[in-house]
């Protein structure tokens, strides 16, 4: 029913950094008192509601355009003539959002919607670009401890990355502590169906990411004793996320999932984890939409 | 320094505006064509387009499902300014739908915001699907009205999304 769609979330604690109310407080004030003054016409209709979050998250746009990724339809005036237009190239920004409440709980502190681009299919999806741009916004806001990412990945929508190929990241990823350890939980959900993943897909794509991480990352054999086993009702352990509550995401269950050990936390290595089991479905011939977890399977210390 | 345009222009180019759109949701509406030119400057339309604005972008999205509307569907508009004197713009948004080889207004958003992005400074049209089985054509346009200066006459129209969404 929808176009393909592309949706990263990451989720943590967001701990803001003390000047922000003062710098949010200045903003907001300064619109209240033009809205006093008359500034706003009767004949605004839109309808929503402003939300700080979607305010400061919406920065990440202007980030992704500094590196190059065009994500919006775009028109340079300049004398009054338009002397450029600019298409998406990278992904089509659709929304962006999160939740920011301040209780100390692990939230989804910031998720982007995109239509993934099709014309011509692109190799792989735009999973890094999304969850950098993120990141960062949420860097300038203040402190996250990150506890886990989502993708919603339309892989049907991609073609196989002959470019590049996530082994390619292990050298990068083996170059961190080897002494650290961080027990990370991995899923797969999707919708139910002739293609669906199930849980006979779990040996396979758990081998090609042993396979890629090329001993950077510890996959955890299937029973293994560890957090990684623990169920919820409520999902994965590290994530703020409801799959039967999501637009996109309604319908959708968890067909598997298995644990791995890394040298590092941060949303690169998630990201890449993520990666290497989407690109290990595709190996194994599940070209359906999914989401892909990757969560601390404990909360950090 | 701010340029205060005053409630009655705003008004007339909101009419303006309303003129150039069809009523939505009926079967029997007109085809709507975007709007030609844009300039409120509280002296009435005619004012060629020029200089003067300085360089700003109109930037918007295409027409896509709402994030947490369930069988909604979305367009945002907004700009930003480059250089130049102006401060707030309207920005309209029309939501519209092909059938029958021309495109309808299905809803519209007006907003006079800051130059910027996010949920405060943009102009934003939805549509609830009636169903989500039908298959259609939708597209946005895009106007932004710099107050109190002439900026330019350009029809901004995104690119046309397929969607399974009734009308």
């Amino acid at each position: 029913m929808f176009p393909p769609t592309v949706i990263i979330g990451l989720h943590g604690v967001l701990r803001r950094a003390p000047w922000f109310d003062r710098v949010v407080e200045d903003f907001t004030e300064a619109e209240a008192a033009e809205e006093n003054a008359g500034e706003h016409t009767a004949e605004d209709t839109s309808p929503e509601e402003d939300s700080l979050e979607e305010e400061v998250l919406s920065l990440a746009l202007d980030r992704a355009g500094a590196y190059g990724w065009q994500t919006v339809s775009r028109w340079l005036t300049e004398n009054g003539r338009v002397t450029a237009r600019h298409e998406p190239t990278a992904w089509a920004h659709e929304e962006v959002g999160g939740d920011w409440t301040p209780d100390g709980r692990v939230r989804q502190l910031a998720w982007l919607q995109a239509g993934a681009l099709t014309d011509p299919p692109r190799l792989g999806l735009p999973v890094r670009p999304i969850a950098l741009v993120l990141a960062e916004t949420l860097a300038r806001v203040g402190t996250m401890t990150f506890t886990g990412l989502h993708a919603l990945l339309p892989l049907p929508a991609a073609r196989r990355n002959t470019a590049f190929h996530q082994t390619e990241l292990a050298p990068w990823f083996a170059l961190a502590d080897p002494d650290a350890r961080h027990e990370v939980v991995l899923t797969v959900s999707c919708h139910p169906g002739k293609d669906a993943v199930t849980g006979d897909d779990a040996a396979a794509v758990r081998e090609a990411v042993r396979e890629m991480a090329d001993g950077a990352v510890e996959v955890l054999p299937p029973g293994a004793r560890s957090a990684t086993s623990v169920t919820s009702p409520v999902g994965p352990p590290g994530l703020d996320l409801d799959l039967g509550r999501g637009v996109h995401t309604e319908g959708m269950h968890e067909a598997f999932r298995f644990g791995c050990t890394t040298r590092e936390w941060s949303p690169d290595l998630a990201v890449w984890l993520v990666e290497m089991v989407a690109d290990g479905l595709r190996a194994a011939g599940r070209v359906a939409p999914v989401v892909v977890t990757a969560s601390l399977a404990l909360p950090p210390a | 320094m701010r340029i205060r345009t005053g409630a009655a222009s705003a008004a007339l180019a909101g009419l303006l505006a309303v003129a150039a759109t069809a009523p939505a949701q009926a079967d029997d509406r007109e085809p709507t064509q975007p709007p030609s030119s844009t300039y409120s400057n509280g002296h009435g339309p005619g004012v060629a387009a020029g200089g003067g604005v300085g360089a700003f972008v109109t930037e918007g999205d295409r027409v896509h499902f709402s994030h947490t509307v369930r069988g909604a569907i979305n367009a945002h508009g907004w700009w930003k300014r480059l250089n130049g004197p102006a401060k707030k713009a309207k920005v309209t948004v029309w939501l519209q739908v092909k059938n029958n080889g021309h495109w309808y207004t299905l809803n519209k958003g007006v907003k006079t915001v800051y130059s910027g992005g996010g949920s405060g400074k943009r102009a934003s049209a939805a549509w609830k699907c009636t169903n989500l089985v039908a298959k259609y054509s939708f597209r946005s346009v895009i106007d932004v009205d710099i107050i109190g200066y002439p900026d330019d006459a350009h029809k901004k129209i995104t690119d046309t999304q397929t969607l399974f969404c009734g009308t």
